[in-house]
């Protein structure tokens, strides 16, 4: 692996979903021009739904004050897939990496954290069979990691969110209804710690916690995911901090 | 259309990056489609300049379609239409030079008679050159997600519950005339309703089996009663708005409440806990005139009540004086749909037995 190529490795902790894409663009903007080697970068977000080009105004059913009141930014983008979540308490991650071949790069992304979830003690899968709408990672028929890219002159932007011990609640407020087109999991849930996951009694909305202390579950996980990241792609993981990739923009971390 | 990859059968042009007239290089991104998952660009397959878009923003095209036209000869000189090749996707091509197929001679059916990869099979299955039979299907539509949130919820819920429905037939006169009466008309709808609403709240309480959750093997038994109500939204869908603390209400609270939220519910108002944690739930096919329908029932919950219309019948009964006599009576039939994993029909049974009593006997 010594002569494997580099991968940039920058966690940036906290970042705004707003300023996160915008530090996204930039980056893909140098990897376009091979001034950076492959990046992943990994974060979390304050609360935010974000709308992939296939969103229906149905997929936030209630009140759009209501949403406002609880907290949550909501932010169309340019990313393929529906609407979906993210919050404190979930790993991030935006590779930003040169790809010929993005249904291979989907599946390797996918074995990458299996094998991180596997490490965690988790046995997931993906569903390549079900089709490209079953992107992403599974246990049993939990979703436990979302999935969505975007590629422009054969770089990618976006990426993965893997369910840690996110508040799992907007979840539920983001599907018509109350009815669950798919059951999200976290790893959390899967190991039975729902207090973080599931506040509050059965039907009670308890406000939702913009702000979290660093949980040890999501850092532990990050690093099996860059280590097994890394193994998947054949590169050589290089942690660096934020000044590493070049681009002018402040990041609150 | 290049293909990504062979689960992907369609993509959506999102935005188109250059335009009529515009030189291109070759491998520059023309337009950015979007798959479920993935948002990409296409690169141009050759340099010259761009001479037609034959897709639209926003128009879903399948894998093979023609996106646009370029032409190798620039813009300059009236030539350009004569001369201009015509460009295949990727998948056309290779189709067509794996069956030694002439594109030339091969019939376009897909927008601006370009040539789709159905086009150049047909083309392989059949002749060339005589009149394709093939003509592109409508279409398909795509289902919402709110339909297709529904239809999981509904799998669900009769993968996992052991779904009995039992039917009662129940005596509506005395609801009837309360109905009509000049006090309660205004306040409580079209619909019995809230007061067969009103009525199960009653027989709950005396069947507590009734009012319980069932989660994997937790059974719970609850003491409020947070009544689920089903709302049609046309042919949007359907929602399940919940009235907690049912049991404390009155008839007219109740027939408030109904109304309220499936308002709330058909202009998206509705918040979150507004949906969540019911402990029972009723529908109401009767109003759109419904005799009988199986309800399925709305988990975790353990049954269902069904409320169906209201219809003046002959039928037997006994008078005053213990004659067996023939009378118009207004009629309807009561269903329970209910989880032979919580409960067993004895208990349904009874508890539909009480609440046609109750509503025979209705004094409100």
């Amino acid at each position: 692996m010594a002569d494997a190529p580099e991968l940039l490795v920058v966690r940036l902790g906290v970042v705004e979903y707003r300023t996160a894409l915008e530090l996204q663009e930039a980056v893909r903007e140098r990897r376009q021009r091979d001034e950076l080697p492959d990046v992943l970068l990994l974060v979390e977000h304050p609360p935010v739904y974000t709308q992939g080009r296939r969103s229906r105004p149905e997929d936030l059913p209630f009140a759009p004050a209501w949403y406002a009141e609880q907290g949550i930014d909501v932010v169309p983008v340019r990313r393929g897939g529906q609407l979906t979540y993210h919050g404190p308490g979930q790993l991030v991650g935006y590779p930003i990496m040169r790809v010929d071949d993005v249904i291979a790069y989907l599946r390797t992304l996918e074995q990458a954290l299996i094998a991180a979830l596997a490490d965690e003690g988790v046995a997931a899968r993906n569903r390549p069979e079900d089709g490209i709408e079953y992107t992403g990672v599974w246990i049993e028929d939990r979703k436990i990691a979302s999935i969505g890219v975007h590629v422009s002159h054969h770089v990618t932007t976006h990426g993965f969110a893997v369910n840690v011990d996110n508040d799992m609640r907007p979840f539920e407020w983001a599907i018509a209804c109350g009815l669950h087109g798919v059951q999200m999991t976290s790893l959390a849930d899967e190991r039975g710690e729902t207090a973080l996951t599931r506040p509050g009694g059965q039907g009670r909305v308890e406000p939702l916690a913009l702000e979290r202390a660093p949980s040890p579950a999501l850092a532990c996980l990050a690093d099996h995911v860059v280590a097994r990241f890394a193994q998947a792609f054949e590169r050589t993981p290089v942690e660096a901090t934020p000044d590493a990739l070049g681009v002018d923009l402040t990041v609150a971390s | 259309m290049p293909q990504l990859g062979v689960s992907v059968v369609e993509g959506t042009v999102i935005r188109w990056l250059v335009g009529v007239g515009d030189d291109v290089a070759a491998d520059q991104p023309l337009c950015e489609v979007d798959t479920d998952k993935i948002v990409t660009d296409i690169p141009s397959p050759a340099a010259g300049t761009l001479a037609e878009l034959l897709v639209h923003e926003g128009e879903t095209v399948e894998v093979g379609a023609t996106l646009a036209r370029i032409s190798k000869t620039g813009r300059s000189g009236s030539h350009v239409d004569h001369e201009r090749p015509e460009f295949h996707s990727p998948v056309v091509q290779r189709l067509a030079a794996e069956h030694g197929v002439d594109l030339g001679g091969v019939p376009g059916t897909g927008r601006g008679g370009r040539i789709s990869k159905q086009d150049v099979l047909a083309a392989v299955e059949k002749p060339l050159h005589t009149e394709s039979p093939y003509r592109a299907e409508a279409p398909a539509g795509q289902l919402s997600r709110m339909r297709r949130a529904i239809g999981a919820h509904m799998k669900r819920s009769l993968e996992t519950a052991a779904t009995c429905t039992t039917w009662m037939e129940c005596d509506m006169a005395r609801v009837e005339q309360s109905r009509r009466g000049a006090k309660a008309s205004s306040l409580l709808g079209v619909t019995p309703l809230p007061i067969v609403a009103r009525a199960a709240m009653d027989v709950l309480g005396e069947h507590p089996a009734l009012n319980a959750t069932l989660e994997g093997e937790r059974y719970t038994r609850h003491e409020a009663v947070h009544l689920g109500v089903a709302v049609s939204l046309g042919e949007d869908g359907l929602i399940v708005p919940v009235i907690r603390d049912a049991h404390a209400l009155t008839v007219e609270e109740l027939g408030v409440a109904i109304r309220e939220l499936a308002k709330r519910a058909r202009k998206q108002q509705l918040s979150p806990d507004e949906v969540g944690g019911g402990t029972f739930t009723v529908t109401n096919p009767g109003q759109f005139g419904s005799l009988m329908a199986t309800p399925v029932i709305n988990q975790p919950q353990v049954a269902i009540l069904d409320l169906e219309a209201v219809v003046k019948r002959a039928i037997v009964i006994e008078d005053a004086d213990g004659n067996d006599v023939i009378e118009i009576r207004p009629q309807t039939i009561l269903g329970l749909s209910w989880d032979h994993r919580a409960l067993d029909g004895a208990q349904a049974a009874q508890f539909l037995g009480a609440l046609r009593r109750r509503l025979e006997r209705w004094d409100g």
